[in-house]
């Protein structure tokens, strides 16, 4: 199983964020959209962001190849790729690194990729800079579109964007961004546009390169789905903080946080054998107005006085398994969305 | 168990195309006129005091007939029979009044609201149109309506730019219930929603089902939710019905390959439980240019010669349970 | 998702400098002669081409009027000329504009063919021709204008129409069984107004600039009714002697427009943010 710790464990970290911060300014108000963010994706892991709607997953993606809105300030933290902070590289620097180290894929291919360049003009565009042939380039982006399984590539090479269909333009999406071998991939949201036949495989297809490649990946995505299928470790955000950090078996079958176990009680599933559906209360806190102490705090079924003034830090409740909340121990044997038995993960 | 129950929609034989407009140059060259198949002899009833499900992809057309059957689009050919009354060639004059009975709640919450029409507004203007009550009961009409659907009272004078998502969506269903329908569409009505907030619309949905009797056809993607919510599914692909039976039936003993695929493609949430390839390869063909015989059958692992060129019919293989197949022939 | 969005009460500076301007125009229209003494019609054969002086603020033209007084006076009839010029079109074009994007089909093919028509024929031929049929005066400026003026509001609305009809919350109005007309009167139309709106209070400035164009070019308003583009003409032939009867109407022209167009830009911030 390529689930276990075993097999990343020893491995180097290609990526690092150690306390990143992330501020919007619009109309005089201060957003905190990501709050003292710190993980680290190693060589051939696929890492997972999952949150709701403005939990700050995609700006904390974004930062990491510096691609912030422009009412965006960073006043702390640190993002070291291989070791080099991308956040003191000069723009010469940072163009080396996007697309080339770290690739890109978006939810919707219509509008990341451009409507008035082929799909071949738009693959050459990765090559720029390597020295490569015309004959080299062309039989590259054909071995990319064949990769990906787009049927006859050579033809479909010099189509538009707009001639594919919705599975296949993510494919070409996914083509075009690994033609560059990038050594980490920010995947956000990739199949959310996508219906389940379609995401099935793009995720199959995704984790079937990955491996391939030796690629990381980070996946940014909403559905506790997908991430069962894809990551090997998760982070679940909640209102620009990680909240809970764990492998995925782990989260999934033993979570400690109330939000995490909320999402999960609020699931529907064909495998939960309980089909009662428990929602969780009130609405997501504005970014602008968070509540002192803990941001899940007005909606956690159990807060207490301590919750409302002192905001938790991040605890290693099990080795590898970080929690920010006060009175984690609470949901010790809780039950989650799948179980395991004791002695199983091993 | 449905043989007694009193059917409140029964469909015979819908068919719903629209037409590709034409270019000139196909006009000149005499190419025949294309349409989208988007409902295709659709035969279905709805019992009275049900959740039924209508699943499948983009595309398949299961928001096309949701619309057909209650004559936001007028329909090419067949019977809609609505509460015993045939519905299929009334006049828009004459359809009005009945209109009240189907209700509709829409996927996008952000685009179902009229952004310049406050909340209580708009309440009042149905419980006066439809004349649901004398004018002086309206404001405790919309006092309840907004209770039942757990908005607090000062909804009222309030723009929907003022609400979240989830807040939008208890509107949405506060405007179609406001009403008292026999028929309840609710087309996606929990796919734009985060998932904490989609638990609380679908108990809310599922409680108001119980509180007012209410037959709901649910329209969904997500069988996740379709399985938490509905006591029978329908699954349609390109046009058709391909199998039609109880929730149970439909999950625990698919019959249709294309209900199986579907299962087993929405993504399993067990980490332990990786598939290296995906249920099914390719892309469903296109709604216009349909291949004879099975629908599926391009794609269909168990396809055979007469797939290509027969057409199943719909079958009752168990009781309650039918399905379009040749394996069952 | 913020729960609930601020009310922002953001006091919107173009717009109220625009106010400002348009209300001093307004104010010489209404009480002229509470600014000036002097008759804006009175030849005086004293004082013919007068630079401007402590008498004549704005000094006099070649037949000794004052030009001060002119230009206030001017104001009446230039805001009469920019106001009724748009507001005929407005309700016409915006009309013309629903009828087409909600019905669609054939209404909507005629309608946008005989705009097509409009469109096609060149505004200062078609205005010296009805000037031919009506002489020339306010009432062919104003015809002319009309006949003109409606397409534009038309074509916007008509694109505002065809994004709304397809809204959700349109297709709700008519599963609750609700008449056409109710459709158009309370989800359409409140929705697609504002784009008109804005359109039409940078239109007057058009309004008042064709109005002035064509009085000084004679087809518009006549002699000796004081007129910012008459005036304007009638100094064109003493530009190098007498520059003062050219550049004040002029000035009153620009800023009375920029006041409109201010409006017409704060007036769309203000709504955009409204809308959502």
């Amino acid at each position: 199983m390529d689930l276990s710790k075993e097999t990343v464990k020893d491995s180097v970290n290609l990526l690092e964020v150690n306390n990143l911060n992330i501020r919007f300014y619009s109309n005089g108000r201060e957003m905190k959209a990501v709050n003292g963010v710190s993980f680290d994706i190693k060589k051939g892991e696929t890492f997972g962001f999952v949150g709701e709607s403005g939990c700050g997953k995609s700006t904390t993606s974004r930062a990491i190849i510096r691609l912030l809105a422009e009412n965006a300030r960073v006043p702390d933290g640190e993002i070291l790729y291989n070791g080099t902070d991308i956040l003191k590289l000069s723009q010469e620097k940072l163009r080396k690194i996007r697309g080339k180290e770290i690739g890109m894929i978006f939810q919707e291919p219509m509008t990341a990729l451009n409507p008035v360049l082929t799909i071949k003009k738009q693959m050459y565009e990765q090559f720029l800079g390597t020295g490569m042939t015309a004959k080299e380039k062309e039989e590259k982006a054909v071995e990319m579109l064949r990769l990906v399984g787009i049927p006859s590539p050579e033809k479909r090479l010099k189509e538009y964007i707009h001639q594919f269909s919705g599975g296949m333009r993510q494919r070409a999406m996914i083509a075009i961004t690994l033609a560059a071998n990038p050594k980490l991939l920010i995947a956000d949201e990739p199949t959310t546009a996508l219906d389940v036949t379609i995401q099935d495989q793009i995720i199959k297809l995704i984790n079937k390169i990955k491996k391939q490649m030796g690629m990381s990946v980070l996946l940014i995505t909403h559905d506790l789905g997908v991430v069962s299928q894809m990551c090997d470790r998760v982070a679940v955000m909640y209102a620009g903080y990680f909240v809970e950090t764990a492998d995925t078996l782990t989260l999934f079958s033993k979570p400690r946080h109330p939000y995490t176990k909320g999402l999960i009680d609020a699931l529907p599933s064909t495998e939960k054998k309980n089909s009662s559906l428990m929602p969780i209360k009130g609405t997501t806190p504005s970014l602008s107005e968070l509540p002192d102490g803990c941001p899940f705090g007005p909606r956690c079924p159990y807060c207490q006085e301590k919750c409302t003034l002192e905001l938790p830090e991040m605890a290693e409740v099990e080795p590898g398994h970080m929690v920010r909340c006060h009175f984690s121990d609470k949901l010790i044997g809780a039950s989650g969305l799948i179980s395991i038995e004791d002695g199983e993960k091993q | 168990m449905s043989e007694e129950r009193k059917k409140l929609v029964e469909i015979k034989h819908l068919v719903k195309y629209f037409p590709i407009p034409r270019k000139i140059t196909d006009v000149v060259s005499h190419k025949s006129q294309k349409s989208v198949k988007a409902v295709d002899d659709v035969t279905l009833d709805i019992y009275e005091d049900e959740i039924l499900a209508l699943v499948g992809e983009s595309g398949c057309g299961k928001s096309s007939f949701a619309r057909t059957i209650i004559r936001l689009y007028d329909p090419d050919s067949g019977q809609i029979i609505m509460n015993g009354q045939d519905i299929t060639k009334l006049s828009k004059r004459d359809l009005r009044p009945i209109k009240k009975n189907s209700q509709m709640v829409f996927q996008d919450p952000y685009s179902s609201l009229n952004p310049r029409m406050m909340v209580g507004d708009m309440l009042r203007e149905e419980f006066l149109y439809h004349n649901i009550c004398p004018p002086e009961e309206v404001e405790s009409k919309i006092t309840d309506i907004l209770d039942k659907v757990g908005l607090s009272q000062d909804a009222k004078d309030r723009f929907p730019s003022e609400f979240s998502g989830g807040q939008r969506q208890r509107i949405g269903i506060a405007r179609a219930l406001a009403v008292n329908p026999r028929l309840l569409i609710a087309d996606e009505p929990v796919s734009a929603l985060d998932i904490s907030i989609q638990a609380q619309i679908l108990n809310l949905l599922k409680d108001l089902q119980k509180e007012y009797s209410l037959t709901i056809l649910f329209i969904s993607h997500n069988l996740n939710v379709v399985y938490y919510i509905a006591d029978r599914v329908a699954v349609m692909y390109l046009g058709k019905i391909v199998e039609l039976g109880t929730t149970r039936d439909i999950y625990q003993n698919p019959l249709h390959p294309y209900t199986d695929i579907l299962i087993k493609s929405s993504p399993n949430l067990d980490p332990r439980k990786r598939e290296e390839a995906p249920a099914i390869n390719g892309n469903p063909p296109s709604p216009i240019d349909i291949p004879p015989g099975c629908r599926f059958a391009k794609r269909c692992p168990f396809a055979t010669d007469i797939c290509h060129s027969k057409l199943p019919e719909l079958k009752e293989i168990t009781p309650g349970h039918t399905c379009a197949c040749h394996r069952y022939d | 998702m913020a729960d609930k969005i601020k009310k922002k009460k953001k006091i919107n500076i173009s717009l109220l400098i625009g106010i400002i301007i348009v209300s001093a125009a307004i104010i010489l229209a209404v009480c002229p002669s509470f600014f000036t003494t002097f008759d804006p019609e009175a030849i005086d054969s004293q004082s013919m081409l007068a630079p401007p002086s402590a008498l004549h603020l704005f000094g006099t033209d070649n037949y000794g009027r004052d030009i001060f007084a002119r230009v206030i006076y001017s104001a009446r009839i230039d805001l009469f000329i920019g106001v009724g010029a748009m507001i005929v079109p407005f309700f016409i074009g915006t009309a013309v504009g629903i009828i087409s994007g909600y019905y669609g089909g054939k209404i909507d093919a005629l309608l946008m063919r005989i705009l097509d028509i409009f469109m096609a024929f060149p505004y200062m031929v078609l205005a010296i021709a009805i000037v031919a049929i009506t002489g020339a005066g306010i009432k062919a400026l104003f015809i002319s204008m009309w006949l003109v003026g409606w397409k534009e509001y038309t074509r916007l609305v008509r694109s505002e129409v065809l994004v709304v009809k397809n809204s959700e919350y349109v297709e709700a109005a008519k599963v609750l069984g609700y008449s056409d007309l109710r459709v158009i009167m309370r989800s359409i139309i409140p929705n697609v107004l504002s784009s008109a709106i804005v359109y039409g209070a940078s239109d007057i400035v058009m309004c008042m600039m064709s109005g002035a164009a064509m009085s000084y070019l004679g087809l518009g308003v006549q002699a000796p009714t004081p007129e910012w583009g008459a005036i304007i003409s009638g100094g064109k032939a003493f530009l190098s002697v007498a520059w003062w009867i050219t550049v004040f109407p002029g000035i009153f022209l620009v800023i009375t427009g920029l006041g409109f167009s201010l409006i017409g830009d704060g007036l769309s911030d203000m709504l955009r943010q409204k809308g959502r």
